[in-house]
């Protein structure tokens, strides 16, 4: 039963799908509730498991008494209908989504990122614009052109991002910052 | 297997938090939410064959921050007026800027419209997408997310609603309501530092008056007291029942309170460079220093002066606001 996000008293039936908020029957907490098919589907995992009838018919690389339905688009091997996971329009095994996730292969198993440009732009802009921070530019700007040269070429965010626009601005910024040092240095040293 | 490219489109809007945003994005087959700390991205994917059900909750914070911000511009403006009507023609800087500030929050408020919560449904999960929290957004959201949905599972005839009582889990999982219990706390502390907030404005706004040394000392052990008290109800009110207004007003009157003790502590630091002889002899002797102190005229110094309004407006009112709520929350 859907129910109220705030009482939590079950939704009248009138008021799901109507495109229109309307008020709880309870609580008169403005909802609008869309919901869609998948909400009433039966349980796909009520699927039929067969079971080998002739020798000669395929069984499942996992379970070798259930008929493969599908080969694995990645590894090759037969599986059967619980052995399937199917994403991005492709039929996969389980050991072939793990090495997928844990390389890195499968962009819709990634669940978190470092995105390097950014970090690299904080280091050679915050210290700067903060007056208490500034003499730490000698530590930062040396660390924010590492990490532009050593993740130039990695993938920053799932999402689309401006190509490498933050990692040029570190780099000039940290470049102007850094012949700052030297300069000042320089100065120092050769004051009378 | 080869990663390919996802075509992703932006969804308008952004939810600031402390230390990132939160985002999302519209894939060919999924919703995307991104939810960032400024170095790093974790992601969560909303299949549409999954989707049970999406759930636009309105709700009143648009509302409630439209009158704080009303109010405080009209504050500001009555204050920046008196100021010009006064001859102090100094004085209506501080003020005025402030007003404009709070007169763009007002007219962001109007365009952005009332607000809302939305949630997303699977099979396994209830999500709230942060990013959206008006209701144009929540009706845009649903405007492009509604053909692609049913293009992959069809429509909800309304017979099939009423037949199959629909189910949108997961009810066995999580509660509607906050799956941790909140634990219920004392609102002694709360209201306290609310009380004692609301008359620190006011002996603060007599000081612009009269500042005879003993009323120094008083607003001092006043400040401080509160800055406990507020210190003290940000800590327990963590994971508290209390509602997510009163939580932020007390973090809001914490901020204001350091923000106010740090500014102190930078004009003391103004009149001792800029009177070094004479503060340098007496800043041995503590009640010397505070004589020194109650003789300086605010009305001479007129940045200071808006400074000081416009602290003894924000302490008023948070602590008026907060007491408002709490009382509303018990009734």
């Amino acid at each position: 039963m859907i129910n109220c996000e705030k009482c939590n008293t079950p939704v009248n039936e009138s008021h799901i799908n109507s495109k229109e908020f309307a008020p709880c029957d309870h609580c008169g907490a403005l909802i609008l509730t869309e919901v869609f098919p998948a909400a009433v589907r039966a349980s796909e995992t009520d699927f039929e498991q067969e079971n080998l009838v002739i020798e000669d018919d395929a069984g499942c690389f996992y379970h070798p008494t259930k008929k493969a339905v599908i080969p694995c688009s990645s590894c090759g091997r037969f599986l059967c209908a619980l052995c399937d996971i199917e994403m991005d329009n492709t039929h996969i095994c389980f050991s072939c989504l793990e090495s997928g996730k844990k390389k890195k292969k499968l962009d819709t198993l990634e669940t978190y990122r470092f995105l390097p440009d950014s970090l690299a732009l904080r280091l050679s802009i915050f210290p700067l614009i903060s007056i208490i921070f500034t003499w730490f530019t000698c530590i930062t700007a040396p660390a924010a052109i590492y990490l532009v040269i050593r993740y130039w070429k990695s993938d920053s965010s799932v999402a689309p991002r401006g190509k490498k626009w933050r990692f040029i601005v570190a780099f000039i910024l940290s470049s102007a910052q850094i012949i700052g040092w030297i300069g000042f240095l320089f100065i120092i040293i050769n004051q009378p | 297997m080869t990663p390919k490219a996802i075509d992703y489109k932006k969804f308008s809007g952004k939810k600031r938090n402390f230390i990132g945003t939160d985002r999302i994005w519209i894939g060919p087959d999924h919703l995307l939410m991104v939810e960032s700390t400024g170095v790093s991205e974790r992601y969560k994917r909303f299949f549409f064959k999954d989707i049970q059900a999406i759930r636009i909750l309105k709700t009143k914070t648009w509302l409630f921050r439209l009158i704080f911000v009303s109010i405080l511009f009209l504050l500001t403006g009555a204050l920046g007026a008196w100021a010009w009507r006064g001859n102090s023609q100094e004085i209506v800087v501080f003020p005025a800027l402030i007003c404009l500030v709070f007169l763009y929050y007002l007219i962001r408020l109007l365009i952005k419209g009332p607000s809302c919560e939305c949630w997303i449904y699977s099979s396994v999960q209830k999500e709230k997408i942060k990013s959206v929290t008006s209701v144009k957004s929540g009706k845009k959201l649903l405007e492009l997310l509604i053909p692609q949905i049913e293009a992959l599972q069809g429509t909800l005839p309304a017979e099939k609603i009423r037949k199959e009582r629909v189910t949108a889990k997961p009810s066995a999982i999580l509660k509607h309501v906050s799956q941790t219990p909140l634990k219920k706390i004392s609102k002694v502390w709360h209201r306290l530092s609310f009380f004692l907030l609301m008359i620190h404005g006011v002996f603060l706004a007599l000081t612009l008056l009269f500042h005879p040394p003993v009323m120094l000392i008083t607003i001092g052990v006043l400040g401080l007291s509160v800055l406990l008290l507020s210190t003290i109800a940000v800590v327990r009110q963590a994971g508290s029942d209390l509602s997510r207004r009163i939580k932020a007003i007390t973090i809001t009157a914490l901020v204001f309170l350091i923000l106010g003790s740090v500014s102190n502590y930078i004009e003391y630091m103004f009149f001792y460079m800029t009177n070094i002889e004479t503060w340098a002899k007496v800043s041995h002797n503590q009640w010397e220093t505070i004589k020194l102190v109650a003789e300086i005229d605010y009305f001479d110094y007129p940045i200071l002066l808006g400074k000081e309004m416009f602290l003894v407006a924000m302490y008023f009112c948070l602590g008026v606001a907060g007491l408002l709520f709490l009382w509303k929350q018990e009734k």
